[in-house]
């Protein structure tokens, strides 16, 4: 009967997706992801990195989920489970590395793309929302690879993980009684693995999913940012290509290249495991953080123990928060009426990408 | 609870706050939505004009009441000016306020019961411990070991003396070592030095001596203490 009236108005499509039509608004949402076009010029490329983050982020979810049947967050147990893991289950290996490998990706490709939407100045409105949310989840991926790089037990994790709750430690008003609630004693032992395993495998991943659907769906709603100079350009001298079909066919393309990336370093370099920890063994020689961690790794060190009333590690965190407030204020600091502003939020990003990179290999190195 | 009828005409709506008397179920109980806004005058209180309520039915205008009585201090303001407002506004306030409580309420237990209360931790109770035959341990050597729930190490220098410290790097709390090959003790973490006699904080970022122990050696057998 509807769908006799449909075809009277002549306007719906009947059959099954007119039927799914009426009940979904399909034809609404179509409409909605078609409004979407991605505009074509020199740094067009970086479209694709938040593409590639959507896509590392599923396998991350799948192996992890798929991890977290064999692995037992228990102090005894923990280590065992990851060997077990490593050398007993079918395939256990390669899903570790998986998850390991992806990880890693996941920071590195995050990074680019805040980085390169930074330089596109894609936070001007009505973007800062995207920003903001953009952010929040590159700090929720440092708090997943901070949480799961305890779980495995093993003694460099120990460590790193000590390391990181006493920096916290020494914050300012909530510092202590954060890092006690996290670490759930003044040890680090049971109490905090089980923490950081909720945190891992619960607590980050629903904030993670909530804000990944907010970041997608500010996109969807304000489309591509186009830079300045394309914006500039004449209109017939600006060339757009529809996201639905044409690049999200070229995103499938890229993600499939990604995945066949991750599955040859996977398979030639196995991710590792350490001794078990020993809470009262020495810290291992040569113990470093995670790569994502070496910056302000060695920026730490060269502050020297005290500095005026400061210790030393309040001092370089909060000289380290100064120096990426500006990520945070950007939006409102750059709205794009000046050149001048602009000019500086182009060099203040370049500086601090450049800093960061030029303290991630000296923490490498040394 | 009453309702606003026309022949209420006579009814006074001066007192009675939010949620108060029946009067705090409609205020501007006069007429449709132009009635209404005429009726608030500037005190924000909301005034029966009784010539409208006259004529129309008992219905509330939301919005020009909201202003009225949202422009002069809010619900819950029960002073003398005889200051109304309407149930919708109580609600719009009460609400968000309703709600933070409960909120604070429900977060009490949360945050207690996250609190770690030590009660699994025995706070090193451990006053001596046994660590092993002094053969085991020639000058210019060291060795980790466990006092209690503190990780601690003992050194022999090539002095021959025995030195026990708390193995817990006054830095950032990773657990040092001895380096037979520099005779230092040494972190791994960011490169700390300690004198392996005195436990003097000698290079590196920790900005203190490590914790002293006691060493005594009884029939041969080390036994560490607390100073
Ligand atoms: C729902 C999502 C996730 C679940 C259920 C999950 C689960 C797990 C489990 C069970 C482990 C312990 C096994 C092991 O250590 O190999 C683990 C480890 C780890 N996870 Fe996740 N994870 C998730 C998402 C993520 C994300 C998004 C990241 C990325 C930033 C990440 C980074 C890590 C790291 C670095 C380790 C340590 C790997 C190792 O050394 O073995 N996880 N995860
Ligand atoms: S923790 Fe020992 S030097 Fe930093």
């Amino acid at each position: 009967m509807t769908s006799g009236t449909e075809k009277a108005n002549g306007t719906k499509k009947v059959g099954l997706m007119g039927w799914l039509d009426e009940r979904l608004g399909l034809e609404a949402a179509f409409k909605f992801a078609q409004k979407k076009q991605v505009p074509i010029h020199k740094n067009s490329v970086w479209y694709y990195a938040g593409g590639i983050a959507l896509m590392l982020m599923v396998i991350q979810f799948a192996s992890g989920i798929l991890l977290m049947v064999y692995y037992v967050p228990g102090l005894e147990a923990a280590h065992a489970s990851i060997l077990r893991i490593n050398s007993q289950v079918d395939f256990g290996w390669f899903f570790r590395s998986i998850h390991s490998w992806g990880a890693n990706l996941l920071i590195a490709v995050l990074v680019g793309h805040l980085f390169s939407a930074y330089f596109m100045k894609a936070y001007r409105k009505p973007r800062e929302f995207t920003w903001y949310s953009g952010l929040i989840l590159l700090v929720i991926c440092l708090g997943f690879g901070f949480t799961g790089y305890l779980l495995p037990w093993d003694d460099v994790s120990f460590f790193a993980t000590k390391i990181g709750l006493d920096i916290a430690s020494k914050m300012p008003v909530f510092g202590e009684a954060a890092a006690s609630l996290l670490r759930g004693g003044h040890n680090i032992g049971q109490g905090t693995l089980s923490r950081f395993f909720v945190i891992h495998v619960a607590l980050l991943p629903l904030l993670c999913l909530g804000l990944m659907g907010l970041h997608l769906l500010f996109v969807q709603m304000h489309g591509m940012s186009e830079p300045g100079y394309f914006k500039k350009l004449e209109a017939a001298k600006r060339t757009y290509e529809k996201f639905f079909p044409n690049f999200f066919l070229k995103d499938l393309l890229v993600w499939l290249l990604a995945l066949n990336g991750l599955a040859a370093l996977v398979t030639l370099y196995p991710w590792g495991l350490g001794p078990e920890a020993d809470p009262f063994g020495a810290a291992p020689i040569g113990i470093k953080p995670e790569w994502y961690f070496l910056a302000p790794f060695q920026f730490l060190k060269l502050v020297p123990p005290q500095v005026g009333p400061f210790e030393g590690e309040l001092f370089g965190a909060l000289l380290m928060v100064l120096a990426c407030s500006g990520m945070v204020i950007v939006p409102f600091f750059d709205k794009g009426e000046s050149a001048e502003k602009a000019k500086i939020a182009t060099y203040y990003g370049l500086v601090l990408l450049l800093g960061i990179i030029a303290f991630t290999i000296w923490g490498a190195l040394s | 609870m009453e309702d606003h009828k026309p022949e209420d005409k006579s009814e006074k709506h001066e007192h009675g706050g939010c949620g108060g008397s029946g009067s705090g179920s409609s205020c501007g109980s006069g007429g449709d939505a132009k009635g209404g806004s005429s009726a608030c005058d500037g005190n924000g209180g909301c005034h029966e004009d009784k010539s409208s309520s006259g004529t129309a039915s008992s219905t509330s205008s939301a919005e020009p009441v909201t202003s009225g009585c949202g422009s002069n201090g809010g619900c819950g303001s029960s002073d003398s000016d005889g200051e109304k407002c309407s149930r919708s506004q109580f609600l719009r306030a009460a609400v968000p306020c309703v709600g933070g409580v409960w909120a604070l309420m429900a977060a009490y237990p949360i945050y207690s019961y996250l609190t770690p209360n030590g009660g699994d931790e025995p706070e090193s109770k451990v006053s001596s411990v046994n660590i092993g035959d002094i053969k085991d341990l020639p000058p210019g050597s060291g060795k980790n070991f466990k006092f209690g729930s503190m990780p601690a190490l003992i050194t022999h220098t090539k002095d021959g003396e025995l030195h026990a410290f708390s193995a817990v790097c006054t830095h950032l709390g990773c657990t040092v070592q001895f380096r037979p090959e520099k005779d230092l003790i040494w972190c791994a973490c960011h490169g700390g030095c300690y004198d392996p006699s005195s436990g003097k904080n000698v290079a590196g970022p920790p900005p203190k001596p490590l914790l002293a122990l006691k060493v005594e050696v009884v029939k041969d057998k080390i036994i560490v203490s607390k100073a």
